[in-house]
């Protein structure tokens, strides 16, 4: 193991990382430390200039209700969370059939399909920005409604999505895939009762990595909605600052709940995050 | 003699049907809000309509300013509400000459025009036709601390030049000047509007907009070169290039500055202390030969020429046009009425700037409806820039310049 | 081969003789179609759009090389734009090293650890705009918390988002914290990864600290590496978020990015050719980037 473990030091040392380690943490976040306090601080607080110092009185209960009572911050919060989980969902049952196809079959076009999806990865949102933009107000009319964002995170994010199955079905023996077919088993039966229930592990690692990037999004958050009804907490929360230039309170209250999600599905999904985001990492 | 009869019913009885049907509509309001008791207002306006037409109904949906002006473009070019909030002037020819807004004309009956005068009549109209209706403007002053003011021996400006000199003395008394917050830089833009108006006039100030001068002009270079005098004595506040204009207006609202340009949405964020020792005054005068104009952008209300329902949208548009209509919803926002024969409401500041503001010759419409959206987003960060490095003025005016050949190509 | 027990072979149906070769095409299409649609299809219309002159109203004005023409050779703005790029790429290619090093700090065993390294994660989970909105206030000239510290230890305050010098820099600062999180979890998990033998044998020769990190960890942390770099490059040139909430670009657009600049020729000036043409340019700097980077990477690769 490298550094060496610590375990083997001395006792004085030990302690002596330790504290450094928090200390450093402590440090680390402070910024999220500070927003988290002045989320609970008072108007006079912030009126008299107090704007680091520990509060004078804490108002938690009553900013956080007053986030939900003076802005659509609850229907933000809706709309992030059913186009969030929607467009994951889609994005990945079409990367692991895509993946699936490019993994465990050749056909003409395969390995030029997959550099397709590889390339699109790198494409930057702007190139995108006009385009798709006019799609969603002309040809396909979902203009300022979730599904606009829902059907360009399901389409963006399946490129990556895509790789990333396919690189692990890859994995998965052909044997199994083999007798299968030979008990007569037809190919769509083998996809949903032999590589689905193998591709899990795989599934939740994206569950948690999309859920991530597509709840964080503001671009297009910003591009292709307009009104509050359809608008997620990310553009949500900017337009928020303007109605709340100085009650800065509200705005770490309403930074800190539209931070939470994406956090409590890391926390709760650790493991399968990290194995998503270093997939590769260890498998060149 | 009983079947005519009960023909007749059965007659009267489906006109009637029919004639409810066909003036039961909706009427669909995009409302852009700057603000919870501008929301009301709407509400208001909406909900008192409503009562007095029981068969239209009002379907209102609030956006933002930001994202109204984002998201109007497109609701024009495809399937929009029927009543839009926008801008006079300019910013209204712009949909005008495409054809995107409904000619409205049948509603200005010559007692509505008579009602309004010929400055709000002609903001809206085109080529002789009417295509919206205003329903408010703001006006712009130089609002002050009068306290802070006494304090240092300072009286209100009757020349630019008292205004220059004064920022010495706040100086030497550890006072800010002038309150600033240029991060959305459209504030630095009403000082350039009025130094050009005041030095320069309005038919030349609108020749700049319109593109029939250089920005490299020398009259426009004399404005800079007064300009350039408060930047000298240091009248603006420090590091106002990442404050928002209200985070600048915090700086007089604790007594620290002692005035700020700004239009008269400024009232609502004074603070119960600040208030009462807040006064108006006019932008004082550079060339006392030249006609006074003010700054006075107008709000409006259209109906795109795509709209669904356009006979109750006009009559929509119509009623907002009213006086005690527009009286009742600037009780709820304290906004000045556009229509003239409404009372502005009881606010001694709104009164105070509006009564400055009145009589004037002439009334821009603020840059950034004055003039193409290339020229003037290119414009405002030249003056930001301008405000920090006036050394720069010749590229920052080349650089303006030459986004007005660009949206003007004549 | 045991045959089917459906008895329906008088007229056997396409799909059953020629499922295996065309279930692929099936099981690829939903996600070529969405993908086709939404990506491949407008990063070809935004070339086209590019070529024009259009303010998304009026007409659309065929102009040819003109707005590329304008891009290089009238507009200051875009090559601060670039030269801000290119200052995020060369700091973001710092970020693989701070996060390294993070992840040697970090890399011991035990469950607060697991909770430690967790909360260092943190910044990377959160989103940019709130990360914007955070380091905003910190670094605010009146009343940031930066300016409080060095108050309190009897320096001079400074104005970093205020300044045009230094405005780029303060928010790549803040684009630091959570990309230099993220390479730190590519390094923790690639070091549980390495050969415990490997780093046994050399510590039974006497190799340690440095040498034994440059000569032997390193070596085996390449595919934390490359990904580390890949990641950082694409990060840098998605700058959109956090430019977009703590400047706006300013002061006077000294902060830009293409990618934020873009959005502004777009929905404020109304330049939708003009717009077109500032991210094609960006989207050539990222395949310079990547074609660079898999130059490097695949003869290595081949080892």
């Amino acid at each position: 193991m490298f550094p060496a473990p610590i375990t083997n030091a001395s006792a004085k040392a030990r302690a002596g990382y330790h504290i450094a380690v928090w200390i450093g943490l402590i440090i680390w976040i402070l910024p999220i430390i500070a927003v988290a306090l002045t989320s609970i601080r008072s108007v006079q607080d912030l009126n008299a200039g107090n704007y680091w110092g520990w509060p004078t009185e804490t108002m938690f209960v009553e900013n956080y209700r007053k986030v939900f009572t003076s802005s659509p911050m609850l229907r933000f919060l809706l709309n992030s969370t059913v186009i969030t989980l929607v467009s994951v969902c889609g994005a990945i049952a079409l990367a692991t059939m895509a993946g699936f196809a490019l993994s465990k079959y050749r056909f003409p076009g395969s390995t030029a399909l997959l550099a397709l999806f590889i390339t699109g990865n790198f494409v930057p949102f702007q190139m995108l920005m006009i385009p798709v933009r006019d799609l969603s107000i002309h040809i396909i009319p979902v203009y300022d409604t979730i599904w606009a964002l829902i059907l360009f995170h399901i389409a963006f994010q399946t490129g990556f999505c895509t790789l990333f199955m396919r690189n692990f079905i890859a994995e998965l023996p052909d044997e199994l895939i083999e007798a299968a077919r030979v008990e007569g088993v037809g190919e769509f039966k083998i996809f949903w009762h032999v590589i689905v229930p193998l591709v899990r592990p795989a599934m939740a690692a994206l569950f948690v990595l999309v859920f991530t990037f597509v709840w964080n999004d503001f671009f297009w958050s910003l591009v292709l909605v307009q009104s509050d009804s359809a608008r997620p907490v990310t553009a949500g929360l900017q337009a928020l600052r303007e109605t709340w230039t100085t009650t800065w309170h509200l705005v770490s209250a309403g930074s800190l709940l539209a931070a939470m999600p994406p956090v409590i599905v890391f926390f709760l999904m650790q493991r399968q995050f990290i194995a998503g985001l270093t997939f590769g990492a260890t498998k060149g | 003699m009983k079947l005519s009869h009960s023909l007749a019913c059965l007659l009267l009885g489906t006109s009637a049907l029919a004639a409810s049907s066909a003036f039961a509509g909706t009427v669909v309001l995009n409302a852009s809000v700057a603000s919870a008791p501008d929301r009301d207002a709407v509400n208001g306006a909406v909900a008192s309509f409503e009562k007095a037409n029981p068969d239209i109904k009002v379907e209102v949906n609030f956006y933002d300013e930001e994202s109204n002006k984002t998201a109007i473009r497109n609701w024009l070019t495809t399937s929009p509400p029927d009543i839009i909030k926008w801008y006079a002037g300019n910013k209204m020819a712009q949909f005008v000459k495409p054809g995107l807004l409904a000619d409205v004309s049948d509603i200005w009956t010559p007692q509505v025009k008579a009602e309004f005068g010929p400055g709000m009549v002609d903001s809206i109209s085109v080529d002789g036709k009417q295509y919206g209706m205003p329903t408010s403007y703001s006006t712009w002053a130089i609002y002050y601390r009068k306290d802070v003011f006494a304090a240092a021996g300072v009286a209100p400006f009757k020349t630019f030049d008292d205004l220059v000199a004064s920022c010495k003395v706040f100086r030497a008394k550890g006072i800010t000047p002038v309150a600033l917050g240029s991060k959305a830089p459209w504030p630095l833009a009403g000082w350039f509007d009025y130094i050009d108006l005041r030095q320069n006039g309005y038919a030349f100030h609108m020749d700049l907009m319109n593109g029939k001068v250089s920005w490299t002009d020398d009259k426009v270079k004399t404005v800079f070169a007064d300009w350039k005098k408060m930047v000298d004595a240091n009248c603006f506040a420090e590091n106002h290039t990442n404050l928002a204009w209200r985070e600048g207006l915090a700086m007089m609202n604790q007594g620290q500055a002692a005035m700020m340009l700004m239009g008269n949405y400024l009232i609502d964020s004074l603070t119960p202390e600040s208030e009462p020792v807040t006064e108006a005054m006019s932008f004082p005068t550079i060339d006392p030969t030249v006609p006074r104009a003010e700054d006075a952008p107008i709000e409006t209300y259209h109906i795109p020429a795509k709209a669904k329902n356009i006979p109750d949208a006009k009559k929509f548009l119509a009623y907002l046009g009213q006086a005690d209509v527009q009286m009742q919803m600037t009780q709820a926002y304290h906004i000045l009425p556009a229509n003239p024969k409404a009372k502005p409401p009881e606010n001694r500041l709104l009164q105070e700037s509006a009564s400055l503001a009145s009589g004037a010759q002439s009334y821009a419409q603020f840059i950034d409806r004055d003039t193409a959206d290339a020229v003037s987003t290119i414009a405002m960060t030249g003056f930001q820039e301008f405000l920090v490095h006036p050394d720069r003025l010749g590229r920052i005016l080349q650089n303006i310049d030459r986004a007005a050949k660009r949206a003007y190509p004549n | 081969m045991v045959s089917n027990v459906s008895t329906n072979t008088f007229a056997p149906s396409l799909w059953k003789r020629y499922q295996r070769r065309l279930a692929p095409p099936l099981f690829v299409a939903p996600a070529l179609i969405m993908f086709g649609i939404f990506v491949i299809w407008p990063v070809l219309e935004s070339l086209w759009l590019s070529l024009h002159d259009w303010d998304g109203i009026g007409e659309n004005r065929f102009v040819g090389l003109d707005n590329y023409v304008e891009l290089f050779r009238d507009d200051p703005v875009f090559w601060t734009a670039l030269k801000n790029n290119i200052y995020w790429l060369v700091a973001f290619l710092f970020a693989p090293a701070f996060g390294l090093a993070l992840a040697l700090f970090l890399n011991q065993a035990g469950l607060a650890m697991r909770f430690v390294k967790s909360l260092y994660f943190m910044p990377f989970v959160i989103s940019q705009v709130v990360v914007g909105l955070m380091f905003g206030w910190f670094f605010n000239a009146e009343f940031g918390l930066l300016n409080h510290i060095l108050t309190a230890l009897d320096l001079p305050k400074i104005a970093l988002l205020e300044d045009e010098r230094f405005s780029t820099f303060a928010i790549i600062a803040a684009g630091l914290w959570p990309q230099v999180a993220y390479c730190m979890i590519l390094y923790l998990t690639g070091l549980t990864a390495i050969n415990p033998e490997l780093i046994e044998a050399a510590r039974m020769e006497g190799v340690k600290g440095w040498k034994l990190l440059w000569h032997i960890v390193l070596p085996q942390l390449l595919p934390a590496t490359s990904i580390a770099v890949i990641v950082s490059v694409v990060g840098a040139l998605r700058s959109f978020d956090l430019v977009s909430v703590m400047t706006g670009g300013g002061p006077y657009d000294s902060s830009t990015v293409l990618a934020y600049y873009m959005y502004e020729q777009t929905f404020g000036a109304l330049r939708i050719g003009y717009g077109a043409a500032i991210a094609t340019c960006l989207f050539l700097l990222m395949d310079v980037c990547v074609v660079i980077y898999l130059l490097r990477s695949l003869p290595s690769n081949k080892r």
